[in-house]
């Protein structure tokens, strides 16, 4: 493991040079299932050198008094600080990437600046992989805007990764914002004609169009095919369960509910978990924690109770380890179930909201 | 049922529910005639200028109320049973109660004329002639797309509103209290809830936050709220990023009823509401800037200090409708221009009779003329 003091260089500089955080993402990518001491002697490691960086980790940790002694003691940020305060912790060193979270004005928009994008690419790939997601046996049709048309997505960013790594062809459907449909549909068909399995990959919200009952028609795909959405339907006037969602691309595409992958991550963050089903648990990869916490007392939930999740990402170097966010979840012995966004639609009064604000 | 048996049946409703700020007949009645010049206008044709004029409110209006907040859906609710409306209410699931209760207290004339709906109901909003809506822009601009040309549309958006104490040096635990009575009522949720505290760098911020910080403890004590848990997610959630900011904060910790922290931000951001009160030092010449992003959603000020006439006029600007002291911010006279608009007078349609005596058959009423 590197040391944050070994010798002249710090964990730090290390983090900020290619061979360091190649180094470190081999760290993780070695990191088994149950290494909880490992995991822990990592996170505190990376938090500490994130801390003399990132002035409001420090400050958090400093309010906390007590140094953490393990992972659940690190201070998660709130999503929100990613939009009121730079996170960047090789700051004044120009980022590499810049990635925007969805919003339509820039004070709606969290960033998250990373040096290079080398381990998020290890990470996102690795950990699709390790999850199951059969991405490298498919060809790929993704349902966003390719990396080149929108370079401040996490999103696209990631199936990029896939796409390069991948050995079969792959396509991004939405241009310009919207999603050619046409040439989808045609390529899919096709794609059933020839019986070449295919991984159709995008936002829930992309798939809609394409339901049976909406304007699509059924268009069950070969075996082997998967579908994979992420995201729900937050933000958009559409909302829809994800039991009918998912019985919805059942009855469209011929694949069961049950083995429909569901992706969890955020710009926030460098890593994912995933899920299989309406009801799936969401897991995490072996560099990754979330565990559930209750607003009520700020203190774990126990198995089975709902609160929020807050996420131990030690892939996310750039910035900050631990993000609190406002999804919510419902412990499990082994990951959580993600109910997705808390108070999507305040309930509030007639008192203007920083949603109204930020919607106009 | 005339207007004025109508003030009579509903003034002892009113006093059921304080919240409302109307006590006695009189409330209800100088209400009217504030609107309308005489109450008697809703019953037959009134004496108005040369001729008569007869007030015709709506035979039916189409309420969408909006949020947690019951009072605003009892005010329009009353506002309606007053002009002599059949009244239908779209609630939200959390205020039904509320609106049941306040239904339950009408006498029985009145309550046939209140229906609480299940849900939305495009064919009862067609068939209303006025429609009267409480909620966000989008829920608004909904609506009215849903409406005829012909049918009267009220729409009440969103608001903000803050507290101006300026360069205050000496704060007193008086003013103390009157911040926190403002603050506090209705969990700082409503329109009239203050968002800020706007001071001037050279106040003394610390000592002002040392007395509200005892307010804000007595009144939690006195009225505690039970935090559910996306209340509680938001509270965190501020007190966190105000830790992380840098920003002065002062809390009750696990009790999570209220929090005060020292803003250091480059514009005007809303609170999440539950309690959580920012004070604001802005520089006056920065203030319009500071601002700009309430431009026309500014609902009251408070005003704990004197207040500059160039202030008056930038806020005024930025939508002000309600400049009042400190302390008594939610609580507004029954005569309130809510978002600066008359009480009653956009639901009246009014129809005028030029002649020296009322058409034939319709009876002079006696009244002030307007």
């Amino acid at each position: 493991m590197a040391k944050e003091k070994s010798g002249p260089i710090s964990l730090w500089e290390l983090l900020g040079g290619p061979e360091g955080r190649r180094r470190w993402g081999e760290l993780l990518l070695a990191l088994g299932a149950g290494e909880e001491n490992r995991f822990r002697r990592l996170a505190l490691t990376l938090c500490e050198a994130q801390a003399r960086h990132v002035a409001p980790l420090e400050r958090l940790l400093r309010a906390q008094g007590d140094a953490p002694r393990d992972w659940r003691e690190i201070p998660p940020l709130p999503q929100e600080l990613f939009k009121q305060a730079s996170l960047f912790a090789h700051a004044p060193r120009t980022p590499q990437r810049v990635f925007e979270t969805s919003g339509t004005t820039a004070r709606d928009r969290g960033h998250h600046s990373l040096i290079d994008v080398d381990l998020y690419r290890v990470v996102s790939t690795e950990g699709a992989r390790r999850a199951g997601v059969p991405w490298e046996a498919v060809d790929l049709h993704f349902l966003v805007a390719c990396p080149e048309e929108a370079p401040r997505s996490s999103l696209s960013a990631m199936f990029g990764f896939w796409a390069e790594a991948s050995p079969q062809p792959s396509h991004f459907w939405i241009h310009r914002g919207l999603l050619d449909e046409t040439g989808l549909r045609t390529a899919l068909t096709g794609a059933v004609r020839e019986d070449r399995p295919v991984g159709l990959c995008g936002t829930a919200f992309a798939f809609v169009p394409l339901l049976q009952g909406e304007k699509g028609a059924p268009l069950p795909l070969p075996r082997g095919s998967f579908l994979l959405e992420t995201g729900g339907f937050k933000g958009r006037t559409r909302e829809l369960s994800k039991r009918d969602f998912y019985h919805a691309l059942e009855a469209t595409f011929g694949i069961p509910a049950s083995e429909i992958w569901s992706e969890y991550g955020m710009t926030e963050l460098s890593s994912q978990a995933y899920a299989q089903g309406v009801e799936g648990i969401h897991r995490t990869p072996p560099w990754a924690r979330v565990w559930v916490v209750d607003p009520l007392t700020g203190q774990e939930c126990p198995i089975g109770a709902r609160g929020l999740a807050a996420w131990i990402d030690l892939a996310n170097i750039d910035s900050v380890l631990g993000v609190q966010t406002q999804d919510e979840a419902i412990a499990t012995a082994d990951g959580f179930r993600l109910l997705g966004r808390s108070g999507a639609i305040p309930l509030r009064g007639c008192s203007l909201t920083v949603e109204d604000l930020r919607s106009q | 049922m005339t207007a004025a048996d109508r003030i009579q049946e509903l003034a002892p409703i009113c006093r059921l529910f304080p919240e409302l700020g109307i006590s006695a007949p009189k409330d209800l009645r100088t209400l009217l005639e504030t609107a309308l010049g005489s109450p008697e206008a809703l019953d037959g044709f009134v004496p108005h200028g040369d001729g008569w004029s007869h007030a015709i409110a709506p035979r039916r209006i189409y309420h969408v109320l909006a949020g947690t907040l019951p009072v605003s859906g009892w005010r329009s609710l009353l506002e309606g049973l007053l002009l002599g409306s059949e009244n239908l209410l779209q609630c939200p699931a959390e205020q039904q109660g509320a609106m049941a209760r306040f239904r339950a207290a009408l006498p029985p004339a009145l309550r046939k004329r209140a229906r609480i709906l299940p849900s939305y109901s495009e064919e009862i909003l067609a068939s209303a002639d006025a429609v009267v809506v409480f909620g966000r822009d989008e829920t608004i601009d909904l609506f009215r797309s849903r409406c005829r040309k012909e049918q009267i549309f009220v729409g009440y958006g969103h608001r903000a509103s803050l507290l101006w104490l300026g360069m205050v040096r000496r704060p007193t635990a008086v003013l103390a209290k009157a911040v926190a009575r403002d603050l506090t009522a209705y969990d700082q949720l409503g329109c009239l809830s203050p968002q800020s505290l706007i001071l001037e760098p050279g106040a003394a911020v610390f000592s002002l936050a040392k007395l509200l910080i005892r307010a804000l403890s007595e009144e939690a004590r006195a009225r505690p709220v039970r935090r559910r848990a996306e209340e509680a997610a938001r509270i965190r959630e501020a007190r966190t990023v105000a830790r992380a900011l840098g920003w002065p904060i002062w809390d009750d910790g696990e009790e999570l009823q209220w929090t005060l922290a020292v803003r250091d931000l480059p514009q005007f951001q809303p609170t999440c509401g539950h309690r959580v009160l920012y004070l604001d030092p802005v520089p006056r010449k920065r203030l319009a800037d500071w601002l700009a992003p309430l431009q026309g959603h500014l609902s009251a000020v408070g005003v704990g200090s004197p207040l500059p006439a160039s202030l008056r006029k930038l806020f005024c600007h930025l939508g002000a409708s309600r400049f009042c002291p400190a302390g008594t911010m939610q609580s507004p006279p029954p005569l309130w221009h809510h978002d600066g608009r008359p009480p009653l007078t956009d639901l009246i349609r009014w129809i005028d009779w030029e002649g020296s005596r009322p058409p034939a058959g319709a009876e002079a009423r006696v009244g002030s003329g307007r």
